[in-house]
């Protein structure tokens, strides 16, 4: 019994590509059913995200697995044309390798990411559900589940935000806490508060104000992520409420003086005030920082941060990839006892 | 097996805890071992089975010594340490707790410092009121660990450089609220503590003038400390603060007022 994969991810093709190869989630398992079907393919998983498309298979030759389920992507999607560039084969032991690879984070886009690995555990599950799987796939992904929770408690891939709204949110857990109970004040209606902010409400944040020059684009902003706009003007008098501000708007001088928040804070009880300057020019002073319970970060310590996430996750990767292979060897010895299996379109 | 001894297994258990989580802290994965746990409680029931025999043979509490006292007040810090832990989950607190239990044991354990004592009190409500203020004692000990807790990631998140414990280490709120809730906790503890001792050894908490000065000048620093708190007038580092140095002054005159003290000579 050999395992096999073919596929495609955001490396090997472009995203117009991968969605045309894609299995929408209403529309799975049917195509698991039709997955049946293929010659020569004793079990099959379909991993469809969207960074990826892959189908895990095994049979009794390799070459007549992959073959079948190159053709079933082509003839299920109806693409003509043969993407020989864009889709990957993988026999033993790499398509195992691979496997453990995808749900540890080491092939993902984001480095280290851990979403991925709820996404192949439903993929499986479906699978699973379909009677897809046998003896071989079913242990396969069982230690590939067990492989990423090992990696992840083993080394740091997954330790640490890598993007600037992910460190944000990292950095007011750390202050607050729990985010459900914080407001965020927005200064500046543009693209990047706009998804701090967002990324902030998916970790249970409520409250929104947001103040902007034009108070027309500062009420658009508040309808679409639930808020309240305020007048820039008065703008200052909400801070005594607010817990987490950012600011990225474009002005000569700082909107937020340490000889404003000084006061401030005596008004605030002095409770913590989380700013984040995404702002160029600056537009919170720097001096505001030496004030007690006050903490400023810019959009370069922010991304400072975020490298040096992302430059200790990489530093892992050898690590990670000695817990890989030795435990693709040892799934392998397993595979090596396993009898024969008869193909899905025998059953 | 005699009670030290019991108390010295205790000791070694909470080494093995502390040098495990400190092995566990260099590597990048996870702090805390499933041993952490049941190595501190193992630890501490044996100092509990120590203090139990030693008050079975003194017929008291056993806060008649140095010793015992010292003892006393890290078994205390010990239990709240791990009720905190147990309600809050608070990640770490025993790396940065076990050290100082681990201190005072050290200290209690030399031979000098249990003195068997001649006379000591047998009257319950004096014992009742040693005992609370002891606890108060136990609880503003682990306001001082969680002030250290606080400082080492207010540190981090002023100065931007984010190491391995910022991770590790809770939320400076979180620490801000356990501080606070322990002040008030040992406050409360200590006045009613003060107040049984008042009470029922009027005569003897006037005679002792040093011991008294000392308690109330403790007691007033740290009621205006929790005031200060919940007022707003200070919060975070300068109260983290203000629990360490109070903790050091604790622990450094507590001993010494003890010397010199009459009703309170341990």
């Amino acid at each position: 019994m050999h395992i096999v994969v073919v596929g495609l991810n955001h490396r090997s093709a472009p995203v117009h590509v991968r969605e045309r190869l894609a299995f929408t989630p209403a529309k799975l398992d049917f195509a698991l059913t039709a997955l049946r079907g293929v010659p020569g393919l004793a079990e099959g998983v379909i991993v469809s995200t969207c960074n990826r498309v892959e189908i895990y298979g095994t049979g009794q030759t390799p070459r007549e697995a992959i073959s079948g389920i190159e053709s079933f992507l082509h003839s299920y999607h109806g693409v003509d044309q043969r993407l020989e560039r864009e889709i990957y084969r993988y026999e033993e032991p790499r398509s195992i390798e691979h496997l453990f690879c995808v749900v540890s984070g080491l092939d993902s886009m984001v480095f280290g990411e851990t979403e991925v690995l709820g996404q192949v555990k439903q993929a499986y599950e479906r699978a699973l559900a379909c009677k897809n799987t046998g003896k071989a796939l079913n242990q396969l992904f069982q230690r590939a589940f067990q492989v990423a929770k090992k990696i992840r408690s083993q080394t740091q891939i997954t330790r640490g935000s890598v993007s600037v709204g992910s460190v944000a949110v990292e950095l007011a857990e750390k202050i607050f806490g729990e985010l459900a109970g914080s407001q965020v004040m927005i200064i500046g209606a543009g693209d990047t508060s706009e998804k701090t902010a967002r990324s902030l409400q998916s970790r249970g944040l409520r409250v929104v104000l947001v103040a902007n020059r034009t108070h027309e684009r500062a009420e658009a902003l508040a309808a679409e992520l639930g808020g309240r706009a305020v007048r820039f003007d008065v703008f200052y008098d909400e801070l005594v409420h607010v817990d987490i501000v950012i600011s990225s708007i474009t002005v000569p001088h700082h909107v937020l003086t340490r000889d404003k928040l000084e006061p401030l804070m005596l008004a605030r009880q002095n409770r913590p005030l989380f700013l984040i300057d995404l702002g160029v020019p600056r537009n919170i002073e720097p001096a505001v920082n030496n004030l007690d319970n006050v903490y400023l970060y810019n959009i370069d310590d922010l991304q400072e941060i975020a490298n040096a996430n992302m430059r200790a996750r990489q530093e892992d990767l050898a690590r990670c990839n000695e817990l890989v292979a030795a435990n693709v060897e040892k799934f392998r010895e397993w595979l090596r006892r396993l009898p024969p299996m008869t193909v899905m379109s025998e059953e | 097996m005699n009670d030290r001894s019991f108390m010295l297994i205790g000791l070694v258990l909470y080494l093995g805890a502390f040098l495990q989580s400190l092995y566990l802290l260099r590597g990048c994965g996870q702090w805390e071992s499933r041993a952490h746990g049941p190595l501190v409680l193992a630890g501490w029931l044996l100092h509990t089975y120590g203090l139990f025999l030693r008050g079975q043979r003194l017929g008291v509490c056993p806060i008649t010594n140095l010793f015992e006292t010292v003892m006393f007040t890290a078994w205390a810090l010990v239990l709240i340490y791990m009720l905190v832990g147990l309600k809050w989950r608070v990640s770490l607190l025993g790396p940065f707790t076990l050290p100082l239990v681990i201190a005072l044991c050290l200290f209690a354990m030399f031979p000098a410092v249990d003195q068997a004592r001649d006379k000591f009190t047998r009257n319950v409500w004096l014992s009742l009121h040693a005992t609370l203020s002891l606890l108060g004692y136990g609880m503003w000990a682990l306001a001082g660990v969680t002030g250290v807790m606080y400082l080492v990631q207010e540190r981090q998140l002023k100065s931007h450089h984010l190491r391995s414990l910022f991770l590790r280490l809770p939320p400076i709120a979180q620490l801000d609220v356990i501080n606070l809730r322990l002040l008030i906790a040992g406050l409360v503890l200590l006045t009613v503590g003060i107040g049984l001792g008042f009470v029922v050894g009027v005569v003897l908490f006037l005679k002792d003038v040093p011991k008294t000065i000392w308690t109330f000048t403790i007691w007033a620093v740290y009621a205006g400390l929790v005031a200060v708190r919940l007022t707003g007038r200070m919060r975070g580092r300068k109260i983290a603060l203000g629990s360490i140095v109070l903790l050091v002054i604790l622990l450094a005159t507590f001993w010494l007022v003890n010397l010199v003290s009459t009703a309170h000579r341990f």
